[in-house]
């Protein structure tokens, strides 16, 4: 009889609960930015011993207008966006990324444009930094017709010939130090007209960040960078019909 | 769905399973857990758990458990679990045990996932009949949340995907 009990109850339970589903519901002219990775996506991060993490890497994405002005922030990754970092050994790493954080323009206790533990980005715009693609769904409020979609993305400790470990504070290759960024931010941009009839806009590679996060400068030669250049395969921002 | 038939199919073989032998064979245990979380955004697990064991050798049991785990929403956790005890019962018999399941969502705008947890304790005989369970190891929930915001610009919604990592501490009675 116990055991009958215990079964019930456990069917009991299981049908209380809800099934998997898209939690995210798009309806028309919602639009939709999806983020595909590409083959460099996951970076090697070293813990000790020679271990290795695969780690994704830190992202923002917002919103300026034609003119180049900070408009929102529409999503940021949980480390940036709480001072999260676990293993970057005190830096408090604004060579991250710059870019958003000048163009978002807030200035915190300690002089940085990065958030705080004690301040951190408000929570419904920020995430677990996504190990796969991802999508963020962003419905226009008002009136906002063109405005221009932007999206940085770095990972920590990603050297290359260019941006070594060794670059010493005021080099001008310097990122952040060992526990740094090494290669650069990158920068994508997409212009997104929604009188245009256009459906699908494609972000572009615009350039690099500032490699020691030291202003929001966007460097459009890219040549230096290897690795960085593969984070992301693809950024696709669609209306829906 | 597929979930749910897959959790009647089991229960229905461990029902004929447990209907061939004599009931002394069953035993039930009770825990609570917390842990010590590992990841960023971290956050810290409560856990409350109802298993029912089938005794196979003198060292082996394998059982189903489940009830509540508590990260940044509540989840109903339903798993099978195997406890092997490494010594022969005595006041102190220390036991290896590694529960693996999934965690369906109890709240809105959330979706379960993946639970597993292995476990190095030891029962501490109470009585013939009552063991307290101490127990150290590592637990793994994964769940995914609908995270929202509005601004005069935009509303923003997006499923975040959250995969916690714990080391997992856990205490209860096993009879």
């Amino acid at each position: 009889m116990k055991t009958l009990n215990f079964i019930a109850a456990l069917l009991l339970l299981a049908s209380c609960a809800s099934c998997n589903n898209d939690l995210v519901e798009y309806q028309k002219n919602d639009i939709k930015v999806s983020i595909e990775p590409g083959s460099t996506y996951l970076h090697d991060f070293p813990l000790f011993l020679g271990l290795d993490k695969k780690n994704p890497p830190q992202m923002a994405i917002w919103v300026e207008d034609l003119h180049g002005n900070y408009l929102t922030t529409i999503y940021a990754t949980h480390k940036i966006a709480t001072q999260g970092w676990q293993f970057s050994g005190g830096n408090r790493r604004k060579e991250a990324l710059p870019c958003w954080c000048y163009a978002r323009g807030v200035k915190y206790e300690d002089g940085l444009y990065l958030p705080t533990k004690k301040q951190p980005l408000t929570d419904g715009i920020s995430g677990a930094t996504p190990t796969k693609g991802y999508n963020v769904k962003m419905s226009p409020n008002g009136t906002l017709k063109q405005f221009v979609v932007k999206i940085e993305v770095n990972h920590s400790t990603d050297f290359n010939d260019s941006y070594p470990k060794s670059a010493k504070a005021g080099d001008a290759n310097y990122s952040g130090g060992s526990e740094g960024s090494g290669q650069p931010a990158v920068v994508y941009a997409a212009t997104v007209d929604l009188t245009s009839g256009a459906k699908s806009f494609q972000a572009q590679l615009i350039g690099h960040s500032s490699p020691d996060g030291t202003d929001g400068t966007v460097i459009p030669d890219v040549s230096s960078l290897t690795t960085a250049l593969t984070i992301i395969k693809q950024i696709t921002i669609t209306v829906q019909q | 769905m597929k979930t749910k038939i897959g959790i009647l199919i089991l229960t229905l073989a461990v029902t004929t399973a447990w209907g061939q032998t004599t009931a002394d064979r069953f035993s039930y245990a009770a825990t609570v857990g917390t842990g010590i979380a590992m990841d960023s955004p971290s956050k810290t697990p409560f856990t409350g758990h109802l298993l029912g064991y089938y005794k196979v050798s003198s060292r082996w049991a394998v059982g189903l458990g489940t009830g509540l785990a508590v990260y940044e929403k509540t989840l109903l956790p339903v798993f099978a679990t195997a406890k092997f005890r490494i010594a022969k019962p005595r006041l102190f018999t220390p036991y290896l045990e590694c529960g693996v399941g999934y965690s369906f969502a109890l709240s809105k705008n959330t979706n379960g996932g993946i639970y597993w947890s292995p476990t190095l304790g030891t029962e501490v005989a109470l009585s013939p009949h009552l063991k307290l369970l101490v127990g150290l190891g590592y637990e793994f929930q994964a769940l995914e949340r609908l995270k929202t915001h509005q601004d005069n610009y935009f509303s923003t919604a997006f499923q975040e995907h959250l995969s916690h990592n714990a080391i997992a501490l856990k205490v209860g009675v096993a009879f």
